[in-house]
């Protein structure tokens, strides 16, 4: 199991530097990086002498290596557009971003995979029916419109959520939160329920194909055989069985998540990294979009590693075969 | 069925990629397809919407009351204004107007134009790559094979959506700014496709890797035919039903991923608005009480995405009983 | 136990199948009951109707299922679950699938035994141990807490068998039990099962397709054709003297150790699918002694020596000299 964990590890600083490379790419060779830090009227000299204060005239491997080192130490250069570091504008967007990602997937997560269950167990059932139909309604609409449509009945016509920002937030050190005012908390509903929504329906629509795969099985035939109970054929035995391809592709899709809050915060105005993004797009800001990629990058292979162990605590077959399965390549 | 017709020897001519891609249709249209099609009322429905939504698309300058881009019609007195069926509505605008007096009806039909267009090169881009890929990675194996692959698996980690936002970003540090709204469309079928081909190329491959080791491309290479054409005539075929599968479903996403990036500003240029656009647009007057010009827009988007979508599973269900 | 006039019944578009028909037979205490059959003649279905699991649109249109006297093929879903397992055990084919891969041997059995038996977590666990002792399994106490996928194929069907045999069940249908296993752990799982039921008094229910099985475990057997009962009688009456012409051309279709037979012989064509049985009797299309009547009426059961046969050869007074050969 620990070299498992250090083969990944391992495998995650590949991933990490082959992201930076692309970074550093997009940093280096989109766009002058000097004309986009100085105005029009420095001289030739100057620039000269910027370019050489800056290390662009070390060999690109030198540089490639600097940049490398100074995204572990978390320093991204300055914001073309704004002239700030990168550092502190992401700190203070971030919080805003987890926040918002964190909840959605808890919502979609506690209501998927419920709702999963029962059209699973009920597949032919009414009810089962209809969730599977809004399901694919979820599926077809793109997450904009939901918000709008959102924003439309309940923050212009029924006036009863605020239709953009974060609300009131209480600082503690850099993170700042919107869990603890009433106005950060009604601010939060109709952008979580947007996010939510096609993951919700991803994940109710795997948890059902799981579970009429498992229930198939010879061992819940012999499992209801022996008399169990419903209970504890389906919730015990079942369910747990689809456990495993559920964390894959909810960690996955924690990832898109925090993608796709790009959107929703660009629909409800919500000052987190996201809507930083979309505006460094807009105005080719470089150094952030770099900073965000790598960030994201970051987020995946973390999120990937967490799932890897989730995948030992839940099957024994893993755990003791020392992660045979595991991966070669 | 799929031995080789016309003959290792050659003296007979093969039978042409096209034949047999027809012969496969029509022995399609006798069989479960078309009936389990003529069964199931929500996909003949969804069909009919699709088709109804692609024809006026296409046929926009004659479909649509007016040409939304022609300045001479548009007039600033009509903006803004409702419905033809509420108070204020306006008979001739049987949606309504915006901001600039164009009618909604027209925008949309213009706008499906451009979100249908950008949506089928975008997959027809990711088909000719990922089959490409595909069939190089099938044939060529090794290092070729892993490389591929690997970046295909790297890419299907992130979401379509990042990609395409990544690839516009730096096609904008790349072209000059004038440059950059008259390549917009381009870039989006560029960005949109290239975040889709791995879908396509890992089918193939699979479907590629299976033929490869059958007796005739054995012969044929004996023979010192090149195997790759005689695989190309075998393979494509066989993987007509799942890459038209993969090509639906990744129509759908294609028009929604568009509809986003134009939402989000980064995608068609504001002068030629996609449905994406309009909606963005529409977004700053749900507030003033002007709901109808987003609304429409997305109504149409949302039913095309959702007749597509209906159409991609219901043809996946006919070709793979299995799954069901 | 008892079957009578069992008929299952699956309703497709094209009209119904009918799976299993007008099927009885009983098996008492003790008894070892073999039930033979090519794929597809309904034996594994009936034993699937006994236990309440026939899987939809497959049900019961006909007969009873009688348990110790009382009938259980009527009974709600609820009080059905409390018979599987506490009176009635079952036994599936494949031993690799059987066993629920993410919970160890120590908890299935547990979780089965505090099912059926007011026990507590101390007592379950030590009924476990011996339950594991009992069908074989070399130094239980270690084992008990691994999962399925440490122990080998003729181990997990000795665990699927303990798990069977938790509640000490009256009744076992044991499904194709050895199929998926090794010919030489074949016969150590047949006579551990044939000693567990003996000492127990366990009566079994034992469906095959494998002769050599019936013949080493079985006490009778019923053989089955076509969603019928061909032949039932005792295992070595029917295996010497077989009286239907179907139960002749299987069992020369076997070796038997110590008889010289020049040929193994073999029965022309296939079983009818359930949608293509013919009219009177279903083996008629095949069989070497066909008459007239026997493509019209369908043969009955009827007693021949100690067994009962379905065949209209042994029709009427004389109709053992005409069977005669």
């Amino acid at each position: 199991m620990f070299a498992f964990i250090i083969r990944r590890l391992l495998q995650s600083v590949l991933v990490m530097l082959t992201v930076a490379l692309i970074a550093f790419a997009l940093f280096r060779f989109v766009g002058d990086p000097i004309n986009n830090l100085v105005g029009q009227d420095t001289t030739l000299q100057d620039r000269q002498q910027l370019r050489e204060t800056l290390g662009l005239n070390d060999s690109v491997v030198v540089q490639y290596w600097r940049y490398v080192v100074n995204t572990a130490k978390g320093d991204f250069g300055y914001s073309y557009m704004h002239r700030r570091p990168v550092k502190t504008m992401l700190l203070e967007r971030m919080p805003a971003t987890l926040e918002l990602s964190i909840i959605s997937i808890i919502l979609a997560l506690f209501i998927g995979v419920p709702m999963g269950v029962y059209t699973g167990l009920r597949r032919d059932g009414f009810l089962a029916k209809i969730f599977m139909s809004i399901s694919l309604i979820g599926i077809s609409l793109p997450t904009f419109l939901i918000g709008i449509m959102l924003i439309l009945v309940f923050g212009v016509m029924l006036r009863w959520l605020p239709t953009f920002g974060r609300g009131e937030v209480v600082a503690f050190g850099i993170w700042t939160t919107g869990l603890l005012t009433a106005s950060g908390l009604k601010a939060l509903i109709m952008p979580a329920i947007t996010l939510a929504l096609f993951q919700m329906t991803l994940i109710m629509r795997l948890v059902r194909s799981e579970m009429l795969e498992v229930l198939r099985t010879d061992y819940i035939k012999f499992a209801r055989a022996r008399g169990l109970s419903n209970r504890a054929v389906n919730f015990g035995h079942a369910l747990k069985n689809t456990l495993v391809p559920v964390i894959t592709i909810t960690g996955l899709q924690l990832g898109s998540v925090i993608a796709f809050a790009i959107i929703t915060e660009s629909v409800f105005q919500w000052p987190g990294m996201g809507r930083m993004f979309i505006e460094a797009v807009a105005d080719v800001d470089i150094p952030v979009m770099a900073a965000y990629l790598c960030l994201i990058a970051l987020f995946f292979v973390v999120i990937n590693l967490i799932v890897d162990l989730l995948y030992y605590a839940v099957d024994p077959r893993l755990r003791i075969d020392g992660g045979g399965s595991g991966g070669h390549g | 069925m799929a031995e080789p017709r016309g003959g290792i020897g050659g003296e007979v001519p093969d039978l042409s990629l096209w034949d047999r891609t027809i012969d496969a249709l029509v022995r399609a249209r006798h069989s479960d397809i078309w009936y389990s099609f003529k069964r199931s009322p929500v996909t003949m429905v969804a069909a009919a919407v699709t088709a109804v939504i692609i024809l006026s698309a296409v046929f926009a300058p004659w479909v649509a009351p007016y040409n939304p881009f022609d300045l001479a019609t548009i007039d600033l007195m009509d903006a803004s204004l409702p419905p033809s069926w509420m108070a204020d509505g306006d008979p001739r605008f049987l949606l309504g107007t915006d901001d600039q007096g164009r009618g909604i009806l027209s925008t949309i039909i213009f706008g499906a134009r451009i979100s249908l267009g950008v949506g089928f090169a975008s997959v027809v881009f990711a088909l000719i790559v990922g089959v490409g890929l595909g069939l190089i990675s099938g044939y060529v194996g090794g290092t070729v094979d892993a490389v591929i692959m690997r970046v295909a698996d790297i890419q299907l980690s992130f979401p379509a959506i990042l990609l395409a936002l990544l690839v516009d970003g730096v096609a904008r540090g790349v072209l000059p700014r004038e440059a950059h709204d008259e390549l917009a469309i381009y870039v989006l079928v560029f960005s949109i496709g290239i975040s889709g081909w791995v879908q396509y190329a890992r089918t193939v491959r699979g479907s590629t890797l299976v033929e490869k080791n059958k007796e005739y491309v054995q012969a044929a290479r004996v023979i010192g035919r090149p195997a790759i054409l005689i695989i190309l005539r075998h393979v494509l075929p066989n993987v007509m039903g799942p890459v038209m599968v993969i090509a639906t479903i990744h129509l759908a996403l294609a028009i929604i991923t568009e509809a986003t990036l134009s939402f989000l500003g980064v995608g068609v240029s504001p002068t030629e608005p996609s449905l994406g656009t309009l909606i963005n647009v529409g977004q700053d007057y749900l507030f003033s009480g002007e709901w109808w010009i987003a609304l429409f827009p997305g109504a149409v988007l949302a039913i095309l995405v959702l007749a597509v979508n209906l159409l991609g599973d219901w043809l996946r269900d006919a070709l793979n009983p299995k799954l069901r | 136990m008892s079957v009578r006039n069992l008929r299952i019944e699956f309703p497709t578009r094209r009209g119904t199948l009918v799976a299993v028909d007008d099927i009885s037979f009983d098996i008492s205490p003790g008894e070892i009951l073999g039930v033979v059959g090519e794929s597809g003649a309904g034996k594994s279905l009936t034993g699937a109707a006994i236990i309440g699991l026939l899987e939809p649109p497959g049900r019961i249109a006909q007969g009873e299922i009688l348990l110790e006297g009382r009938r259980i093929d009527n009974l709600p879903y609820e009080q059905l679950r409390r018979i599987r397992g506490r009176q009635i055990g079952a036994i599936f084919q494949d031993p690799l699938t059987s066993l629920n891969p993410l919970y160890s041997i120590s908890r299935q059995l547990v979780e089965t035994i505090q099912t059926h038996l007011p026990l507590n977590d101390r007592e379950a666990r030590t009924r476990a141990l011996a339950l594991l002792d009992e069908v074989g399994i070399p130094s239980a106490g270690e084992r008990i807490d691994h999962y399925p996928h440490q122990f080998s194929g003729g181990m997990r069907q000795r665990v699927v068998i303990a798990l069977a045999l938790c509640a000490e069940p009256r009744l076992i249908i044991a499904d194709e039990p050895t199929t998926a296993l090794d010919v030489s752990i074949q016969a150590q799982i047949i006579s551990l099962l044939k000693g567990l039921c003996h000492e127990h008094g366990t009566a079994v229910m034992l469906v095959t397709h494998d002769m050599g099985v019936i013949a080493e475990a079985a006490d009778r057997v019923a053989v089955m054709y076509s969603g019928r009962i061909a032949e039932i009688g005792p295992v070595q009456e029917v295996i010497r003297t077989a009286k239907h012409p179907y139960t002749h051309g299987l069992m020369g279709s076997i070796p038997l150790i110590g008889h010289h037979v020049k040929k193994l012989t073999q029965i022309d064509g296939a079983m009818p699918r359930l949608q293509e049985i013919p009219a009177g009797c279903p083996f008629n299309p095949r069989c070497e002694k066909v008459m007239d009547c026997c493509r019209v009426e369908r043969p009955n059961l009827q007693t021949v020596q100690k067994s009962r046969v379905a065949c209209h050869l042994f029709d009427g007074a004389d109709g053992e000299a005409r069977a005669g050969e």
